[in-house]
């Protein structure tokens, strides 16, 4: 029965920081179209929205340090914000460089630097890596994802590494925020 | 629950994971490799295959090693998905409108990661685990099927008019030739709105 309720409110307090996820995924995904349409080089506009985006993610420092859980899923919203306004333009990037025929190839090598950057981060931090990963992959029902999603530039990282802490310390508030646990 | 089914401490389960994540590594350049070669098409239906079984054989995972093996093998059918997202949003989307394409793709990792974990604790609460990874992994398959019959690449589709074609065609070469054809809202491609469906059915088994 314990575990029955473990799994309720995992169910009831996961979601709320993939709104702004997907909101970031849009938003950023529309920006850089926006100013390619007005004009400005390809170039150009995915480096400034890769900038404004690596410039919104550090505020997952602050969520690490926050005492209120309502502040702290602010936070968090403004750092998967990022992360996904980030990705977006990442991942159109080997399309922008290399022709129809390579651009799979390039996207999977990403990735595979991406996977790579993944388990330096799990097994350099972790202490023994498996227990930081089920609380980041697991207990939080995935919300960190901090295998998924293919990057380019494995130095991006570390803010990976403040998006776990953070959102896993935020989500065991949000439990007790909304559950009274 | 499944951990204590089957016996596994945190550590073997961490352990597991790691499985796959290794599995997800390797996996992504191999698959942009075979997506390069024979196609988006054909290429997606190798990983969602991989994918599907691996998902649904996790109902019969008696210990530590057989569900270390479905979750290798989990991890290299979905770590296809990433290359082959971008391949396709590639081949349907001219350059200026692709990080928006990629977005929509993102988007339905999102929305599935809002809505299946109540299902899925919803679905493993009333019939169990086992049954939940064989409704989940069969999924895949019935996106299989939506992709087979909607999925063409644009110089193959049967829907699409030469006007837009030459849109996507002409808008991958160059951003000038993309602006100089003044068309404002192509409808997004089919490709990727499978894609969103398949997000949707790849992120259910995340609830555990």
């Amino acid at each position: 029965m314990r575990e029955a309720s473990r799994l309720s409110r995992l169910a009831y307090s996961h979601w709320v920081p993939y709104v702004a996820a997907d909101a970031g995924s849009l938003s950023g995904g529309w920006l850089s179209g926006y100013l390619i349409a007005r004009g400005w080089s390809v170039d150009r506009s995915r480096k400034l929205v890769i900038l404004i985006a690596a410039l919104l993610m550090p505020a997952g420092i602050l969520a690490a340090f926050a005492h209120d859980a309502m502040v702290a899923l602010a936070l968090i919203g403004v750092v998967l914000f990022g992360f996904q306004v980030w990705i977006n333009n990442v991942q159109t990037l080997p399309s922008d460089f290399f022709s129809d025929k390579a651009v799979a190839s390039v996207a999977g090598l990403g990735g595979t630097g991406a996977g790579i950057g993944s388990m330096i981060f799990i097994f350099g931090t972790g202490l023994g890596g498996g227990p930081l990963f089920i609380r980041t992959g697991v207990s939080d029902g995935g919300i960190t994802r901090p295998h998924r999603d293919s990057g380019f530039i494995c130095t991006f990282r570390s803010h990976r590494a403040r998006i776990a802490t953070a959102v896993t310390k935020t989500n065991s508030w949000l439990k007790v925020f909304i559950l009274g646990d | 629950m499944i951990t204590h089914d089957l016996g596994l401490t945190n550590t073997e389960f961490g352990g597991i994971l790691t499985w796959f994540l290794l599995a997800y590594t390797i996996s992504q350049g191999l698959s942009g490799k075979l997506y390069d070669r024979i196609g988006t098409k054909r290429g997606f239906v190798c990983s969602i295959v991989l994918w599907s079984i691996a998902a649904m054989s996790h109902a019969f995972a008696r210990g530590l090693a057989s569900l270390s093996v479905f979750r290798f093998v989990l991890g290299f059918g979905e770590a296809g998905n990433w290359p082959g997202a971008a391949k396709t949003v590639a081949e349907w989307f001219p350059i200026r409108e692709r990080a928006f394409g990629m977005a929509i793709f993102n988007s339905g990792a999102a929305i599935g990661s809002v809505v299946a974990p109540p299902l899925i604790v919803w679905l493993s609460l009333t019939y169990g685990w086992q049954t939940t990874f064989l409704v989940t992994g069969s999924l895949g398959f019935v996106w299989l099927v939506l992709w087979l019959i909607f999925y063409e690449t644009p110089d193959r589709h049967k829907w699409l008019g030469e006007g837009e074609r030459r849109f996507i065609r002409e808008g991958q070469q160059t951003e000038g030739a993309a602006d100089a054809l003044a068309k404002n809202d192509p409808r997004p491609s089919d490709g990727a709105s499978c894609c969103v469906i398949a997000r949707f059915g790849r992120l259910s088994w995340r609830g555990f």
